[in-house]
């Protein structure tokens, strides 16, 4: 049955006005840049919509964070609604975790455009062009059968204006992964990810379920950090990701989804990159043999081997240099590190108006934690005992804690909550690294030796 | 070193006391409270450190003159001798040191005994009572806690110790959790401050909306102010409207009626009567101007005729200015004949030299006929390069041809003399007869070895020989037996001769029978022995007579070789007599000697082979030589023929040559040029000469005579200053002739003017229908008047349609305009407009209210404060979780460095704390089984057998006891491992033993005496002297003495 063509943008985990995660030491271009690289992903969502002229958009989660009661979020949002309004673009609102339905009833002023679901209000909405339907959209839940799609009043095969076959409206559907009983957190801060408990496989799961339904043209898939789609028999199904990478794991490209929905009902779905700001993550192995030359050359190689947005307007690199030998140990000097970054800032060719801002994290090889004292029995048992931990686990730092003399229970309970958070990785590379400066030998000794 | 034997002459309360220890290491001695115990071990350590004063202070107070003494006899290694001590006024006593030949030793003598131990040491180690025993702090002097705790904790227990600090100052550097300081500290701090200042900012959402409430309040009232003001606007309007319509409706009203009242003119010209004044005032004005023009006109004719100029001069100005314009170039022409001249001097002066140089035979005309072109020069260059090519090649082909000439002379030189040295006329006859002598030598010389080795085997058989010879000689015995059988036998033999003879002939046969067997006996039995010896002798005969022949052919082939060596050669050597020459050299100094000689054949046979290569050579190169000899000398004959033909003279030296080219070269050159500045110096002449001619023809044209046309310079300069005064008069002529015509010009313009306005002033006229100028004015003003209403009607007019078009929508009749009541009106249009403006006041502050909200607005939407806390609160967020993390590595560091650090202190610890626990272990029947001290500490930790560590303090008296002497038994094996072994005292330390700890520690120090310590046990105690008697220690009894009461100090 042919569909009237229509276009959308689907948009998710906006998280207006909130801030990313350790972008590292900034200078105050970088840091404005930052601050404002979520409003700057949604002011470029609204462009979007209006220059591709868009039926209506669709935000499916987490568009604000109702917890850090920001204004600038509210007005951002507000103005990019009303810029909407003047184009007669309509906005569908899913609520996520971090903006739940009373968040939105909080908002006065939201413009007629407006549409806001909620998990009680199951009815459909009919999206009408020329005063006939075109799409229907309705939240979808686990459990629910496919009877819902003559719900929809226009859902009548309607014959279009010039003649010719009777057209259906082309069936949305909303899902929410943190809908489906997934216990939600207040703000990100806690928690290291929108659908924390949603493992891949039974988001997968749940959503091939709804495709084969056949209830639904288009899934909708929000409150999901990546970027992906499922095909299914009759539909598929999409999550556009975030639109700006708030975490050094959300790194690459973002943006929103355009949609487009041909008369044969063909969908296809488009990236429209929006975000400022890009998280880069190269990692570099060097060996005892490889020169500081040797690794400038290589970063550099690293760099160039990624391909940019024109959007982009700043890359927060962050290097994992893993190996072992004396140019890694060399790195632990915080200065050898600066004059590789500035040399990796001065040297790289990036793309016009890109800027940048790098990091160096340190891992050591796992021969240096498994053991390589054979003439040294103090680091080698040092080294034997940490391994012994290994993998760290929080029960192990809460072990650790109890130790510690506490002279009353504030510092306890801080320490126990960051236990949760904290970079095992990074406890076990400065543990080593510490056994290393009070065991190893230094260079001048190896070479005295 | 061990005590043998303790005496004492005096000391405390002893006197004369001999104790005899005994060797099996452990002396027990008993003896009640008082018997003198402590004495005796004071005693000891006196002896052999010095007595102190307490020791000697106070007592023998009835007799201080008798010195305190005693000896102790000692066995070191086996030597022994006797150590005895004196008391001596300002001193620890004197020292007699004898050894068992009662020979004296030096003081020194004791130290060595003493292995340097330290008397602190000795107290507090070796000899220790009840009361050393129980003091902890005897083992913390410094030496002895030294050698208890070693002198150093190894390097890794260094680097643990050093490593706790380290340890300790990361984890305070990130947290301190007792004074709330540190990076993580700091974090926090900052985190709640950010924490609360986001709180303070929370407010603003609310703020933000009740601001915009209040602003759309604000735009309803003003929308409503607006909307009255509206109102009252659209009334101030209609009256505003009337009021400016009905003035120029109005207006029309009365200008309409008088044009009614004005009589019509018909074509009255426009603006007439101005139009006639003004051509009256222009005729005027025409007539004036004309005639001062022309007035102007005749002066300046005047002028211009007073003027004077020459018609001659005026005739030929141009000419003369021609002239006059040519004057540098007349100056500049006269100098260059001068340059000319005098280059053209210098020229020929140039020539005649070069002449002079290239010879008398040289003239102009020779010159002239030389030719010098390039294809002259080049034919002479390359006649040149090919005979100096046939000479360079003759010339390096005759150096070369000297060169091996004179190798090949020095080369045959040397090889005659080397020849003559060697006395060889002929080199390879020599060299044939030198291999030939040497192959003979060299085989002498293996014969003569031969020789050598045949004559050494004849000896070697020979002494062979005498050996087995030897070995024929059989041993004494043999001898004996074969004597005894050989006597035996004859004195059977003549016994049975006897017998036979005198008693019985078979008795005599038989005994004659038995002494031939016995001879029988005696030589098979000598055979038999040397039946193996005699086969030997006959073979090594045989070898030495084979040996002998190979010698005899050797000896015979040596002297055919002798002689053909000291046959003299046939190449010339030199021969000396034989016997001088075998005296000069021995076999193989004539081998080596011959070697050389065939060797300096072989070289000088290779350089005669040479030099013949060389001399074949030259001969080859001599006929080369001679062909380009003919070459050089065709290219000299062809040289001198071109040079010829050029015009040159002959040479046969290319570079004088050359040089006479470069010379008549330069030579034709300077002739060149010698023509030319002549013929340049003759057409400059010409063209001055020409122009002078011209001058003065002209000046006779003009009638100036008297001037001199020789120099023409002068008489330019003087027609300049004619030309000049006659330019000036001309172009004042010119000026006032132009003058004059403009005048004239403009007179007649004047002219045409007056006529034009006379005629015009006649048409106006005639166009007004009047005749006179009263009567034009009286029309003009009727018509005037008419113009100037009709204007004012139309303004009224157009004044009345725009206000109409202002306001489109409004409507107004003329009942309206003719009842319009301009007071009435006006009081309408003031009460309007004061509502008006009382409304208008409140819009503007309506408007001053919402644009304050709406700044307020503004400012709280730029607040980025919020954005700016909160990226700063995950900045600190994400640094309070690295440095947790660093926090958690440092703290987790040092836990696994303490583990490590027990683990050591446990396990590594010094050998003697390990020596010392096993003794402990013994001592307390295995309570106690490990000592160990914490790193980097002084403080001595027990475990027992539950794995509690306790600290010394607190275990039991008994314990701690057990525990000290177990250590000092450690210290002692040390001590004995390190070559120190000195005797054990120990004074009733069992007295807080319990009965099991003290029967074990009694079979302790027995298995420890066995080890080789001397042990010197005192006690006052029955049981425990009857214990070790039991163990087979029989205890020494000490001498029961009664000493005066006062002098009593043991005990």
């Amino acid at each position: 049955m042919p569909f009237e063509a229509l276009r959308f943008i689907h948009a998710s985990n906006v998280y207006l006005d909130h801030q990313l995660q350790d972008p590292g030491t900034a200078n105050d271009e970088h840091k404005r840049l930052l601050e404002d690289a979520t409003t700057t992903a949604f002011e470029r969502l609204i462009d979007h919509a209006v220059q591709r002229q868009v039926d209506f958009l669709l935000l499916t989660g987490n568009t604000f964070v109702e917890a850090e009661h920001s204004l600038r979020a509210r007005v951002v949002l507000l103005n990019g609604f009303r810029k909407l309004a003047e184009h007669d673009i309509e906005v569908f609102v899913v609520p996520g975790a971090v903006d739940p339905p009373f968040a939105w009833k909080n908002c006065d002023n939201l413009p007629e455009n407006v549409v806001q679901f909620s998990i009680d209000n199951e009815e459909p909405v009919a999206v009408l062009r020329g005063g006939h339907v075109i799409a229907s959209i309705a939240p979808a839940v686990l459990g629910s059968t496919g009877s819902r799609r003559p719900i929809v009043p226009a859902v009548r095969s309607e014959r279009p204006r010039g003649g010719g076959a009777p057209t259906r409206p082309f069936a949305i559907g909303l899902f929410n992964p943190a809908d489906e009983g997934t216990e939600l957190l207040p703000t990100e801060t806690s928690a290291s990810q929108s659908c924390p408990s949603e493992s891949d496989v039974e988001l997968e799961q749940h959503v091939t379920s709804l495709l084969n339904t056949g209830t639904f043209d288009y899934l909708a898939v929000g409150c999901h950090d990546l970027r992906r789609t499922w095909h299914g028999n009759s539909g598929l199904s999409h999550s556009p990701g975030c639109p700006q990478g708030r975490r050094s794991t959300h790194a690459g490209p973002h943006g929103c989804t355009l949609v487009e929905v041909d008369a044969e009902g063909t969908v296809n779905c488009h990236m429209l990159p929006v975000a400022a700001v890009r998280w880069v993550n190269l990692a570099v192995e060097i060996e005892p043999e490889t020169s500081q030359d040797d690794l400038l050359m290589h970063m550099l190689g690293e760099l160039q081997t990624i391909q940019s947005e024109t959007v982009e307007t700043l890359w927060l690199v962050k290097w994992m240099i893993r190996g072992c030998g004396p140019l890694w140990q060399a790195l632990q000097s915080e200065s050898l590190r600066n004059n590789v970054l500035e040399f990796c800032e001065l040297e790289a060719e990036l793309p016009p108006g890109v800027q940048q801002q790098h990091r160096i994290r340190l891992q050591s090889a796992e021969s240096v934690l498994e053991g390589d004292h054979e003439t040294d029995w103090l680091p080698r048992e040092y080294m034997q005992h940490l391994q012994a931990e290994q993998p760290l686990t929080r029960e192990t730092l809460s072990a650790l804690l109890q130790q510690v003399d506490f002279p009353d229970t504030r510092w306890s309970k801080r320490l126990q909550a960051l236990s949760a958070v904290t970079s095992r990785d990074a406890i076990t590379h400065r543990a080593q690294q510490l056994g290393i400066e009070w065991f190893g030998t230094t260079p001048e000794e190896e070479a005295a030796a | 070193m061990k005590i043998t034997n303790i005496e004492i002459q005096k000391f405390g309360a002893w006197r004369d006391l001999s104790l005899s220890l005994r060797d099996n290491g452990l002396n027990v001695f008993y003896g009640p409270n008082e018997a003198g115990k402590s004495t005796l071990m004071r005693f000891i350590r006196g002896v052999l450190y010095g007595f102190k004063p307490g020791d000697t202070f106070g007592t023998d107070r009835h007799n201080r003159t008798i010195p305190w003494e005693g000896t102790l006899r000692v066995d070191r290694d086996g030597e022994r001798c006797s150590v005895r001590r004196t008391t001596h006024e300002n001193s620890r006593g004197r020292i007699d040191i004898v050894d068992a030949a009662n020979k004296q030793l030096p003081e020194d003598w004791l130290n060595e005994l003493l292995a340097d131990t330290d008397e602190t040491i000795f107290e507090r180690v070796f000899a220790i009572g009840l009361q050393e025993l129980q003091e902890l702090s005897t083992l913390h002097d410094d030496e002895v806690s030294q050698h208890i705790y070693g002198l150093t904790l190894g390097p890794e227990g260094q680097r643990l110790l050093e490593t706790q600090p380290q340890a300790d100052q990361e984890r305070r550097r990130l947290l301190n959790p007792h004074d709330g300081t540190g990076r993580l500290a700091t974090l926090f701090d900052r985190l709640d401050q950010i924490n609360a200042e986001i709180e303070s900012l929370r407010h603003q959402r609310g703020e933000h909306a009740d601001l915009c409430h209040e602003r759309s309040l604000w735009n309803d009232t003003i929308a409503e102010l607006r909307s009255r003001h509206a109102g009252l606007d659209s009334q101030l309007r209609g009256h505003k409207f009337l009021e400016r319509v009905w003035t120029p409706w109005q207006q029309t009203q009365q200008i309409q009626r008088e044009l009614d009242r004005l009589p019509v003119v018909a074509s009255f010209p426009e603006n007439g009567l101005a139009r006639f004044e003004e051509f009256d005032s222009e005729l005027t004005t025409a007539l004036k101007c004309r005639d001062a023009v022309l007035a102007e006109a005749n002066q300046l004719r005047k002028d211009e005729e007073q003027l004077n100029v020459d018609p001659e001069f005026q005739k030929h100005f141009g000419t003369v200015q021609g002239f006059v314009d040519q004057r540098e170039w007349i100056r500049e022409l006269e100098d260059q004949i001068a340059d000319a001249e005098s280059q053209s001097s210098e020229f020929h002066r140039q020539l005649d030299q070069q002449l002079e140089k290239l010879g008398t035979e040289w003239s102009l005309d020779r010159l002239k006929s030389v030719d010098t072109t390039p294809t002259a020069h080049y034919r002479l260059a390359t006649e040149a390069r090919t005979y100096q090519s046939a000479l360079a090649r003759r010339s390096k082909l005759k150096r070369r041809l000297q060169r091996m000439s004179n190798t090949c002379q020095v080369r045959m030189g040397a090889l005659a003399d080397r020849q003559k040295e060697l006395h060889a006329d002929d080199i390879d006859v020599s060299l044939r007869e030198s291999r030939t002598r040497l192959g003979h030598l060299q085989e002498l010389s293996s014969l003569t070895v031969r020789e050598d080795e045949l004559e050494h085997n004849l000896g070697s058989l020979a002494l062979h020989r005498e050996r087995l010879e030897a070995r024929l000689s059989l041993p004494k015995w043999v001898y004996g037996v074969l004597a005894f059988f050989g006597v035996t036998g004859v004195f059977l033999a003549i016994l049975g001769v006897i017998t036979g003879v005198t008693t019985d002939g078979i008795v005599g046969t038989i005994y004659a029978f038995l002494g031939a067997s016995c001879a029988g006996f005696l030589w098979a039995f000598k055979r038999h022995c040397e039946r193996d010896v005699r086969g030997n002798l006959d073979q090594l005969d045989r070898e030495y007579q084979e040996i002998e022949f190979h010698l005899q052919q050797t000896r015979d082939a040596i002297a055919g070789l002798r002689a053909a060596v000291d046959t003299p050669p046939v190449g010339g050597q030199s021969k000396k007599p034989d016997a001088e020459q075998q005296a000069d050299h021995t076999l193989a100094e004539r081998i080596e000697q011959q070697q050389r000689r065939v060797k300096i054949l072989e070289e000088l046979s290779r350089e005669n082979r040479e030099i013949y290569a060389l001399r074949r050579r030259m001969t080859e190169r001599r006929a080369k030589f001679r062909t380009l000899q003919r070459k050089a000398s065709t290219a000299r004959q062809e040289w001198c023929l071109l040079l010829e033909q050029m015009g040159f003279t002959e040479t046969v030296k290319i570079a004088d040559a050359f040089e006479t080219w470069h010379q008549v070269l330069n030579a034709k050159e300077q002739l060149r040029n010698c023509e030319i500045i002549d013929k340049e110096r003759q057409n400059l002449r010409r063209s001055w000469q020409s122009y002078r001619q011209r001058i003065e023809e002209l000046g006779h044209r003009m009638h100036r005579w008297d001037l001199n046309y020789e120099q023409p310079l002068d008489v330019l300069d003087f027609w300049e200053e004619e030309l000049k005064e006659f330019a000036e008069n001309r172009k004042q002529q010119q000026r006032l002739r132009r003058d004059e015509k403009a005048r004239r010009t403009e007179a007649a313009e004047y002219q045409e003017r007056i006529d034009e306005l006379k005629m015009q002033r006649s048409v106006l006229l005639v166009q007004g229908g009047a005749t006179t100028r009263e009567e034009f004015e009286d029309r003009s003003d009727s018509v005037e008047r008419r113009i100037e209403l009709e204007d004012q009607l139309a303004l009224a007019q157009a004044e009345l349609t725009e206000a109409a078009a202002t306001e489109p929508e409004l409507a107004i009749v003329e009942e309206d305009l003719r009842a319009y009541d301009p007071d009435e009106n006006a009081e309408h249009i003031l009460t309007l407009e004061e509502e008006g403006q009382d409304l208008q006041g409140d819009i503007e502050h309506a408007f001053e209210n919402l644009g304050r909200i709406k700044r307020e607005v503004e400012v709280l939407e730029a607040d980025r404060r919020g954005t700016t806390l909160r990226f700063e609160r995950n900045q600190i967020e994400a640094e309070v979780k690295a440095v947790a993390a660093d926090w958690f590595a440092a703290e987790w560091a040092a836990q696994t460095v303490e583990k490590i650090r027990a683990n050591y202190e446990r396990n590594c610890q010094p050998a003697k704390l390990a020596a010392a626990a096993r003794y402990l272990e013994r001592l307390s029947c295995g309570k106690y089984r490990n000592i160990w001290t914490p790193l980097g500490k002084r403080h001595l930790r027990v475990d027992d057998d539950r794995h509690n560590s306790l600290v010394v303090e607190h275990l039991s008296n008994g314990t701690r006891e057990q525990l000290f002497l177990a250590i000092r038994m450690a210290l002692l094996d040390d001590f004995a491992e390190q070559g120190i072994r000195l005797p054990m005292v120990l004074d009733d330390v069992f007295v807080n033993f319990d009965q099991t700890r003290t029967e074990a520690a009694v079979d302790e120090l027995i298995d420890f005496a066995r080890q080789g310590h001397q042990v010197l046990f005192f006690t006052c105690h029955l049981h425990l002297a009857q214990m070790f008697e039991s163990k087979g220690v029989e205890p020494i009894r000490l001498p029961e003495h009664r000493p005066p009461r006062e002098e009593r100090l043991a005990g």
